[in-house]
């Protein structure tokens, strides 16, 4: 048990190496053995959650080894609340969408391979302590995306692939160039040696030269937000993601909207804000305020979508400003909101991004004006759906209300009338998003059947045993979670509020 | 159905007569005790629910008032069990006010219907009878369960009976600083909250639903969903219970929204209409608009007081949570109210009400009739003590205005279901007026009353929909004689709407009007709502008398589809018997102006304004109680402290809530009576003159008052202005935002993709044929210097040092500035800046 992370992260990885030694006829077998290899974390992550000390801030799970000693890189992983839900949200979510991706039947093998890899970066991400290791998983997660969209993805997929892999290459030079700012004027005060421990990095007794300087802690701020911003991602870095899930096969906008974008408030939590938390107090306004233009401006441009899965995208765009208020507050709550709200926006945008799945697997268009009455034929599908939409629209009951409402109230209870103003704008958010999930779904399943589009009713059929099997577990945790936040919230708080304190109240005495 | 209760009603039913101490509060209970004898013959009639039995008989009369005796019978029984307390079982005493101090009945009655919904979604079209009685059985047993509660209300007959229990349920911490210990920082509980209002409701909720459940066993039965019709219900009466019970304004905004989930669901029940499509759609909007209001008033609240729950807040306000936000304080009321406009169907909000008929009949009369609509009522109700006179003044108008602005639109709807919605409206704005002009018992009293007409009302109309199926009151007339009991308990919930003495609604409506006129004397803002509440009144009248002359006497305008018309079957016929018998009863015996009085407005004691002035009646030992209401919150951790607690103060505290203004009131609620006689009966008389003798004829003062007529039959283009101000303008900001998203910002994106790869071709242009050729210019340089070195002098010798040069110099100027960059950008030297401490 003392390897639990590691074991979570690279079995994966061993997943994807068995995999490509299989010759090529045995397809079922591939995607048995990446079924196993995303189970391992799944079944390991029911241990990481009843092994995790919950009302202690410290660091869990650790393991610390020398990695490139020259350079004093260590493997350094370990998990706070902040990364348990994270981490536990990855093993669901990517071991769901080995069984979403099933029907593919074009490359499996270096699909699967691929996506054994991708979770391993992601997995890596989330729990890595040293800033070059978390740099290191970050690229590796990076390009076995590129060539999921790339390869397995629709008809713009290079485009898409290409676009996201820019993007995301800024983000990574922008944090690269940070990362060596904090390197060569950071030393560890036990050692004396230059580190990346992510530990050390935040202790300001250990800083010296340019970060001194509050311009360089301003530049350095300012690169680390646009680079996790882009990720997120934050209003004028977001044109990738539409293009990104519209393109990418349905298991990957999965991981895409489920996981990935969690990385940059992620990022956000567990490097810009500690690393430099004074820059994070002045520009903490903005961050709401770009929120708020996030919810907003996103839940219009869904609203205007023809496309389903794209309007599923800007849905995402929305939510994610919730994080970034919540965030922006500089609340426990607001934090705890946005965690929260990673965690709820990572199971209700799978349920989303799945559902569009099965009816694209069907009739092989997502045109909603060319749909109409569906709920008549696929009664079972339209309740999924139903549930999804509602979820998403923050029906309480559902773990997205929590989060929403967590993120409103955090963000009021900073107390400056601008923060008063910008949850009163935000809220127009949670209409604007009513509207546009309802509008989709009256256009889409009820009324009468389209009568322009008759044939591709031919190929409606109800949604079956494997997605249900998908969609199921999501839905499950949505619920309960909504009901009874409790053990979730618990898992995170402590780890938040200490957080917050270090950030909010710095200078600390 | 009602087999099971059956030994209940019979056991039982004398105590109900004799057995309690209650000052008359339940007449109605102990007769039907008392008559219990003539129930067997009946038994069968309300007991085998789904027979469809098609032809009126001649002794439908008679088995009417064996239904009527028989269901009071049975819950005169529950009710009387809950009066005494205890239940004698064979010689075992089993007492049941220990029980009834836990949460466990009050959670019994709010789950059960949760787990009817799961089973008639999973299975229910698998189970016999395709799982009706599983939802119907639930709610039954609900209502059993709040027919004890409600006995043991006035058994103890206690104004202020109050009992919380609850359990934490979100609890965040905070720390100071890094590494200090936490702290509760954020907590919401939830929990339960019992009494006299929350009692009244659940007897209100659960007595319509199980009604309608039994209606729509007969309505709904050849529809192929039906299993799924019974889920919704189920939901919606979970979500509404949960609604009541709750102790906290999150849980009851976490129900307000999900009773808006079910409402969406049932509404576009038949969701291949594309009218009840739109129709869900907009009820869920409309609704969300309000409760945004809501949950910013909400957050208001729980930023000031740092409570979520009523008890808190009502403490926190009342302490000076908003001493220095005295205008945030009456802003947070407003913003509270927002959601009573939006689920109370209040104007602007109301469009969606209307628009809701398009559900089965039995939902309008459950959902948007008698319980959801009143949610807002009930909030208002429940959150009255923070609101401010200001608030308060802001409330009457918004219900004087939907009051009348309903009530004249009515006049000349002619679908059955469309009138009846707008006398909803109308009635909701009555019970709003009532409230903001500190009618506080008589606006919750109105709720009471109405549910039980307007249920009768709209479960009538469903019935006379099933038998002529048309909602055009155009084609019907003269079905009194085929369907008499239809006919008889509309007639009663007629009069009782309109306001005729003797009938409930007289009693509440009356109450509302008198404590209104007497808010006007003290406070001239009011004189306006006065004059619309009279007037309102007045059309009530005429508009549902028109209803009844149209749909039921003189001649059948379609002789077709009045032959066709037949008596309901008496699954549906029972429910409007027993409505229609609440209609006239539902206000007897005083007890509910003793029981529900106002409770002491914490607003006003942070405001400390004399609020006599404005027709707020102080109570002052009400103010003590404020406090112990707070104690009582522990009842979870201190079961039996708080059992002896309560045990030794209801005895000081057991006597029923008089209104101190009681004589001041008088000469107003006169006057009010006098008026209100004069304006309902001119009303029943010129509908009488208009739609039964034809002296005055309608179409001619339509054609008179052109311009009235259109406004009237286009509701005043409220639905027209809202379309085009508010969902166009936001539909083409959204496609606005989207071609900005493509045409300016992805373009932006695109531009730059471009860009870079053009500047790599002009890199790699460059690269070919200027640092490249540069190379093999010089190979060939060397190779054709040994040849023709002395006299060959071109230009690219030159050209490559010259790039050389300027590569050199860019390299050197580079180097200066990354090693002395903190002098270029930074002007400050670096010592002088040390991290503030």
């Amino acid at each position: 048990m003392s390897h639990i992370l590691s074991l979570m992260t690279f079995v994966p990885l061993v997943g994807a190496f068995i995999i490509l030694c299989l010759p090529n006829a045995k397809q079922e077998l591939a995607k048995c053995v990446a079924a196993c290899a995303a189970g391992v974390p799944l079944f390991l992550a029911f241990f990481l959650w009843r092994g995790f000390k919950t009302g202690t801030a410290a660091m869990q799970f650790v393991e610390k080894v020398d990695w490139i000693p020259m350079f004093n890189i260590q493997y350094h992983m370990a998990i706070d609340g902040i990364s348990v839900i994270m981490v536990l949200l990855t093993a669901l979510i990517s071991f769901i969408c080995i069984f979403a991706s099933w029907e593919i039947n074009k490359g499996v093998k270096g699909y699967f391979a691929l996506f054994l890899l991708l979770e391993t970066g992601m997995m890596g991400v989330f729990c890595a302590m040293d800033f070059f290791l978390f740099y290191v998983f970050w690229e590796v997660m990076l390009l076995p995306m590129y060539f999921l969209i790339g390869i397995w993805g629709g008809p713009r997929k290079e485009y898409a692939a290409i676009k996201f892999f820019m993007y995301t290459l800024v983000g990574s030079v922008l944090m690269l160039v940070v990362m060596l700012v904090f390197y060569f004027n950071v030393t560890d005060p036990a050692t004396g040696k230059h580190t990346f421990d992510l530990l050390i990095l935040r202790n300001q007794e250990a800083r010296h030269g340019a970060l001194m300087l509050e311009g360089v802690r301003f530049i350095s701020f300012i690169a680390l937000f646009i680079g996790f911003a882009i990720k997120v991602p934050v209003f004028p870095f977001h044109t990738w993601l539409p293009d990104a899930h519209v393109e990418a096969p349905t298991a990957i906008s999965v991981i895409l909207a489920g996981i990935l974008l969690k990385m940059g408030t992620y990022g956000l939590m567990r490097i810009a804000f500690p690393l430099l938390p004074d820059m994070a107090n002045q520009c903490a306004v903005f961050i709401g305020v770009l929120g708020v233009i996030n919810i907003v401006y996103g839940a219009l441009c869904a609203m205007a979508q023809d496309d389903l899965k794209k309007m599923v995208a800007y849905s995402s765009v929305s939510h994610m400003g919730y994080c970034l208020l919540g965030l922006g507050a500089m609340t426990t709550a607001g934090f705890n909101g946005c965690m929260m709200q990673m965690f709820a926006h990572g199971l209700i945008t799978a349920m989303l991004f799945l559902c569009v799945g099965v009816i694209y697997e069907r009739v092989h268009h997502r045109w909603i004006s060319r749909f109409g009455g569906l709920a008549g034929m696929v009664p079972v599908y339209t309740g999924f759906v139903i549930f999804a939409f509602f979820a998403s629209l923050g029906l309480p009951g559902m773990s997205g209300f929590i989060a929403e409402a967590m993120c409103f109230i955090g963000a009021w209870q900073n107390g400056t009338p601008i923060y008063q103003k910008l949850t009163v704008f935000a809220t127009l958010g949670i209409l604007l998003g009513a509207a546009f999930h309802l509008w989709a779904l009256q256009r889409m399943f009820l009324g009468e059947k389209n009568k322009i589009y008759t044939e591709q009713y031919h190929h409606v059929t109800e949604i079956n045993g494997r997605e249900i099997f998908c969609l199921v577990p999501l839905a499950i945790a949505v619920v309960v979670f909504g009901v009874f936040p409790k053990p979730i919230l618990d898992l995170m708080n402590s780890s938040i509020s200490e957080l917050q304190a270090f950030v909010h109240h710095y200078p600390h005495p | 159905m009602a087999h099971g209760h059956d030994d209940h009603g019979h056991g039982s039913g004398h105590d109900a007569g004799h057995g309690s101490a209650a000052p008359g509060g339940h007449d109605d209970h102990g007769h039907g005790g008392g008559h219990d004898d003539h129930a067997h013959g009946a038994a069968a009639a309300g007991g085998h629910g789904g027979g469809h039995e098609t032809h009126f008989q001649p002794a439908g009369m008679s088995r009417g008032l064996a239904v009527l005796v028989l269901a009071l019978g049975v819950a005169g029984g529950f009710f009387s069990l809950g009066v005494t307390g205890h239940f004698d079982f064979g010689g075992r005493v089993i007492d049941l006010n220990d029980l009834f101090d836990t949460p466990w009945p009050a959670l019994t009655v709010l789950c059960l219907p949760l787990v009817a919904a799961f089973v008639q979604i999973f299975v229910g079209r698998k189970l016999p009878r395709r799982g009706d009685w599983v939802s119907t059985g639930a709610v039954m047993v609900g209502l059993a369960i709040s027919l004890m509660m409600f006995g043991r209300m006035i058994g103890i007959y206690d104004w202020q009976f109050q009992r919380i229990h609850e359990i934490e349920w979100i609890g965040l911490f905070t720390r100071s600083a890094p590494g200090q210990p936490d702290v509760t920082s954020f907590r919401i509980p939830m929990g339960i909250l019992i009494d006299n209002i929350t009692v009244i409701m659940l007897v209100v909720v659960t007595l319509i639903s199980t009604l309608v459940h039994i209606f729509s066993m007969g309505y709904m039965v050849d529809e192929p969903r039906y299993s799924r019709f019974y889920a919704f219900l189920s939901i919606f009466t979970f979500s509404m219970l949960g609604l009541i019970l709750c102790h906290n304004v999150f849980a009851l905004y976490m129900f307000w929204e999900l009773v808006g989930l079910s409402s969406y669901l049932l509404i576009g029940f038949w969701f291949e209409k594309k009218s009840a499509a739109d129709a869900q759609k907009k009820a869920f909007l409309a609704n969300r608009v309000g409760d945004i209001g809501m949950f910013l008033g909400i957050v208001t609240f729980f930023y000031f007081t740092g409570q979520i729950t009523y008890a808190g807040i009502f403490k926190g306000v009342a302490e000076g949570a908003f001493s220095n936000h005295m205008g945030l304080l009456t802003i947070a009321g407003c913003l509270l109210f927002c959601g009573a406009i939006g689920k109370s169907a209040q104007f602007p909000l109301h469009v969606w009400l209307p628009d809701a008929m398009e559900g089965p009949t039995p939902v309008s009369a459950l959902i948007h009739a008698a319980t959801m609509v009143a949610a807002g009522v009930y909030l208002v109700t429940r959150m009255f003590p923070v609101f401010t006179p200001d608030a308060l003044i802001v409330v009457a108008w918004f219900g004087g205005i939907t009051a009348i602005f309903a009530a004249t639109i009515a006049l000349c709807a002619n679908d059955i279901k469309k009138v009846l919605a707008y006398s909803t409206v109308s009635q909701l704005g009555y019970m709003i007026m009532g409230l903001g002009a500190s009618a506080y018992t008589n606006g919750f009293f109105h709720l009471w009353t109405h549910a039980f007409f307007k249920a009768c009302l709209f479960l009538g109309s469903g019935s006379v929909i099933h038998a002529v199926h048309t909602q055009d009151m155009r084609e019907m007339g003269g079905l009194w004689k085929k369907m008499p009991i239809t006919f008889g308990a509309m007639l009663l919930s007629t009069f009782a709407i309109a306001g005729v003495p003797g009938t409930s609604g007289f009693t509440s409506k009356d109450g509302i009007l008198g404590d209104l006129l007497f808010a006007a004397h003290h406070h001239a803002a009011l004189w306006p709502i006065v004059v619309f509440a009279f007037v309102g009144a007045g059309l009530t009248a005429f508009y549902m008398f028109r209803l009844i002359f149209m749909t039921f006497t003189g001649k059948p305008k379609v002789q077709e589809k009045f032959d066709h018309a037949h008596e309901s079957p008496w699954v549906m016929a029972a429910p409007l018997v027993i409505l229609g018998a609440l209609a006239i009863l539902s206000d007897k015996g005083g007890w509910f102006q003793e029981l529900v009085g106002p409770p002491p407005s914490a607003a006003s004691a942070a405001i400390r304004m004399d609020l006599i002035a404005h027709g707020q009646p102080v109570v002052e030992e009400a103010k003590e109680s404020a406090h112990e209401g707070g104690e009582h919150e522990s009842a979870e951790a201190h079961p039996s402290n708080e059992a002896a607690s309560a045990e030794t103060s209801t005895s000081a505290r057991r006597h029923p809530y008089e209104d101190p203004l009681e004589h001041e009131k008088h000469p107003a609620h006169t006057t009010a009576m006098i008026i209100s006689i004069f304006v309902a009966g001119s009303g029943i008389f010129l509908s009488w003159l208009t739609y039964q003798k034809k002296v005055i004829s309608a179409p001619k003062i339509a054609a008179a008052l052109p311009g009235v007529h259109n406004l009237l039959l286009n509701k005043y283009y409220v639905d027209e202005f809202i379309t085009y101000f508010l969902v166009q303008p936001f539909l083409a900001l959204a496609y606005g935002c989207a071609r900005f998203d493509l045409k300016v910002i992805d373009f932006t994106v695109n531009a730059w993709g471009y860009f870079t790869v053009l500047c790599s071709r002009v890199a790699g242009l460059f690269d070919q044929k200027v640092v490249d050729g540069t190379v093999n210019g010089t190979a060939d340089v060397v190779q054709s210097a040994g040849t023709a070195l002395s006299r060959f002098q071109t230009g690219r010798i030159k050209t490559y040092l010259a790039w050389s040069v300027a590569g050199a110099l860019l390299l050197v100027g580079g180097f200066h500035l990354v090693t002395n960059w903190k002098h270029v950008f930074v002007r400050r030297p670096a010592a002088v800046v040390e991290p503030a401490k």
